[in-house]
């Protein structure tokens, strides 16, 4: 890595306390994180450490109390409720462990949505989508409503809507949490590609093989990361 | 973006929203048909009713007066008690409109006694209402028309003939299909003879003219009750924009000829009443009546919108995940927004259109229904009812779809993502 170069984004003494009653959390301690362009990296840590707040940061779902996050070049504290809405919508892709498609709905339309908040024109839509389930292996299941596909089928689904926009980021959740073996090593051959490819990948997993796949991996532990 | 794409897009994410959870769409829109079911029913019944109430009070003429038998310094509940206890009024005479018709603006009248008699034909019998009234009843009261044979002369009415016009449910009572005219039926022993049958008339009122047998006036107080006053009568009137001063002489006379104080009205043994005041009293009742109707329907819609808020308040709940996602994907908060208030205005207008539909249906069918009952309130489904009805769907969606939707797009992202 050239450490030169101007990094995607980069965190400084992330904090975030959660208040579940009166009792306060104190989940991130003063995270430190720096992802640069085309890497793939996972964060791993046990279950409470923060990898998932700390992704939920690093996606703009959640704001953190105290530190400094910038993202390409620009300190994200300021953005107001539309602008981090865009940024979401262009710049992050994500995938989430319990895949997240909508219910009753086809594969197609499903990936079409981040094209729709995007304001792309419809038979652009429907190309760029039918492009991107193609490229995880699902030209066959466009029309399929998502109850209708297995577990590993949707969430190649979730990882084609997550492509769609051609975002800098994706962000994955434990993808591979609610996945057999099998499924996951596919999955995992498609986040191979996709980094291949050039896309930037932040995976939070608790999986060793999972892990293996990537560049390098951020330790979490209390709180605060460790870099390998 | 433009605004018409923002539309187009809202509106799609709404349909494919409501089909991605059709069950509820489905319970919603029904709770929304029963509310706005309820208001066009409601307001057509009352305006249905209150044409059906004037109608029936034009159908004794509208350019008439009444002029009644009444009890002097008695309250009018007390006078009903008295009548139903057997008290009689015996001074309103048939001279006494004799003498009302020559009075300037008055042109014509007819006066009339009622009884319930026993009717025979060979072995049929049936009790029903004999209704004495001069031969000027053809030509005064509009609704009265012969179906066969003829109405009875002035003539025959002085010379107290023993002839009957017979209501059509009475006469079939009698003599079913055979033919009636020209034969003779006996009413309390005294022999009658049938000379004409009138049009079917249904009920006025509750009172059904269907099975009222008409004699001459005389005839009836004469041969059957053996009375010589009359129980009511009514005047026509020349010119109609002087009804208040012909009131007013038609007081003074009768006072003059019963030996009354001409102004102290509770002395009276008569009342008069013009049916233009009998219009306007009757258009005070149905007034208060639609009020109450209007406050009905109000606390029905009220209820249907409580369920609709609540519906739209479950759906935004369940679907608090599915918001969490599409922020993930990008959507801003006024989308999110919008989306939902897109929906519930989506179902309530479906809800709307189905609601005027089936209250139509209701209306229609109820209408015939009276009709078939002999009652003819000629409902119909008024536009104001069909306005009201799909405005109050669409303010009722507004309303109630809006805090939810804007409790939805204010969540936050991860927090709605995580909600179980």
């Amino acid at each position: 890595m050239n450490k030169k170069k101007e990094p995607l984004l980069y965190a400084q003494g992330l904090k975030k306390t959660y208040t579940t009653g009166t009792v306060k959390t104190e989940v991130l301690k003063g995270a430190d994180v720096e992802i640069h362009a085309g890497e793939f990296v996972t964060i791993m840590g046990h279950s409470g450490s923060g990898k998932s707040t700390l992704m939920h940061i690093l996606g703009f779902l959640d704001a953190p109390d105290e530190g400094k996050y910038v993202f390409e070049g620009k300190d994200t504290s300021k953005f107001d409720d539309d602008q981090l809405a865009e940024i979401r919508n262009k710049k992050i892709g994500f995938v989430f462990q319990s895949f997240n498609l909508l219910p009753r709905t086809s594969a197609l339309d499903n990936v079409r949505l981040p094209m729709i908040y995007a304001g792309v024109p419809e038979k652009e839509q429907i190309i760029k989508a039918t492009k991107a389930l193609e490229s995880v292996g699902l030209g066959h299941r466009l029309n399929n409503l998502s109850n209708e596909l297995s577990g590993g089928e949707q969430q190649r689904v979730a990882v084609a809507r997550a492509l769609v926009n051609n975002p800098s980021l994706i962000l994955a959740d434990e993808p591979t949490g609610n996945l057999d073996s099998a499924s996951t090593k596919e999955m995992m051959k498609v986040f191979d590609e996709l980094n291949k490819k050039g896309h930037t990948l932040v995976i939070v997993t608790h999986e060793d093989n999972v892990a293996s796949h990537a560049h390098r991996t951020i330790e979490i532990h209390d709180g605060v990361c460790k870099r390998s | 973006m433009i605004l018409k794409d923002e539309l187009k897009l809202v509106f799609d994410l709404a349909v494919q929203g409501l089909k991605t959870n059709k069950g509820r769409t489905g319970l919603t829109v029904l709770g929304v048909v029963i509310g706005i079911a309820t208001i066009v029913i409601v307001l057509s019944a009352g305006r249905g009713l209150e044409q059906f109430v004037f109608d029936q009070i034009d159908s004794f003429g509208g350019d008439t007066i009444e002029v009644e038998i009444k009890i002097p310094n008695v309250s009018d509940t007390e006078m009903v008690s008295a009548f139903v206890g057997g008290a009689e009024v015996t001074t309103l005479k048939l001279e006494d409109f004799e003498a009302l018709k020559k009075l300037p603006n008055v042109d014509n009248y007819y006066a009339g006694v009622l009884g319930q008699f026993k009717s025979v034909y060979k072995n049929k019998s049936k009790t029903s209402t004999i209704f004495g009234v001069n031969a000027a009843f053809i030509d005064i009261d509009r609704d009265m028309k012969i179906a066969e044979g003829r109405f009875y002369t002035e003539r025959e009415d002085k010379s107290q003939a023993r002839v009957v016009v017979l209501g059509t449910e009475i006469k079939d009572d009698l003599f079913g299909n055979e033919n009636a005219i020209g034969k003779t039926i006996k009413i309390n022993q005294v022999s009658f003879k049938v000379i004409g049958i009138a049009e079917p008339r249904g009920n006025v009122f509750y009172f059904n003219f269907d099975e009222m047998i008409y004699t001459p006036l005389r005839t009836a107080q004469k041969q059957l009750l053996g009375i010589d006053h009359v129980l009511y009568g009514f005047v026509t009137l020349v010119d109609t924009d002087k009804t208040d001063e012909t009131v007013q002489d038609i007081n003074l006379l009768m006072s003059q000829r019963h030996d009354l104080p001409p102004n102290d009205i509770n002395k009276y043994d008569f009342r008069t009443t013009s049916m233009k005041e009998a219009q306007e009293i009757i258009g005070t009742i149905t007034f208060g009546m639609t009020l109450l109707v209007l406050a009905i329907a109000g606390i029905s819609l009220l209820v249907g919108g409580v369920g609709i808020m609540n519906i739209m308040y479950l759906s935004v709940m369940e679907r608090t995940r599915e918001i969490g996602l599409r922020k993930s994907l990008g959507a801003t908060n006024r989308v999110i927004k919008a989306q939902f208030l897109a929906e519930s205005i989506v179902i309530t207008a479906i809800g709307g259109v189905a609601g005027i539909v089936l209250g139509s249906i209701i209306v229609l069918l109820f209408d015939i229904g009276a009709k078939l009952q002999g009652f003819d309130f000629g409902m119909t489904v008024t536009l104001d009812a069909i306005v009201v009805g799909f405005a109050s769907a669409i303010i009722f969606g507004i309303l109630f779809g809006l805090y939810p939707a804007r409790k939805a797009a204010e969540l936050k992202p991860v927090d709605a993502l995580r909600f179980e």
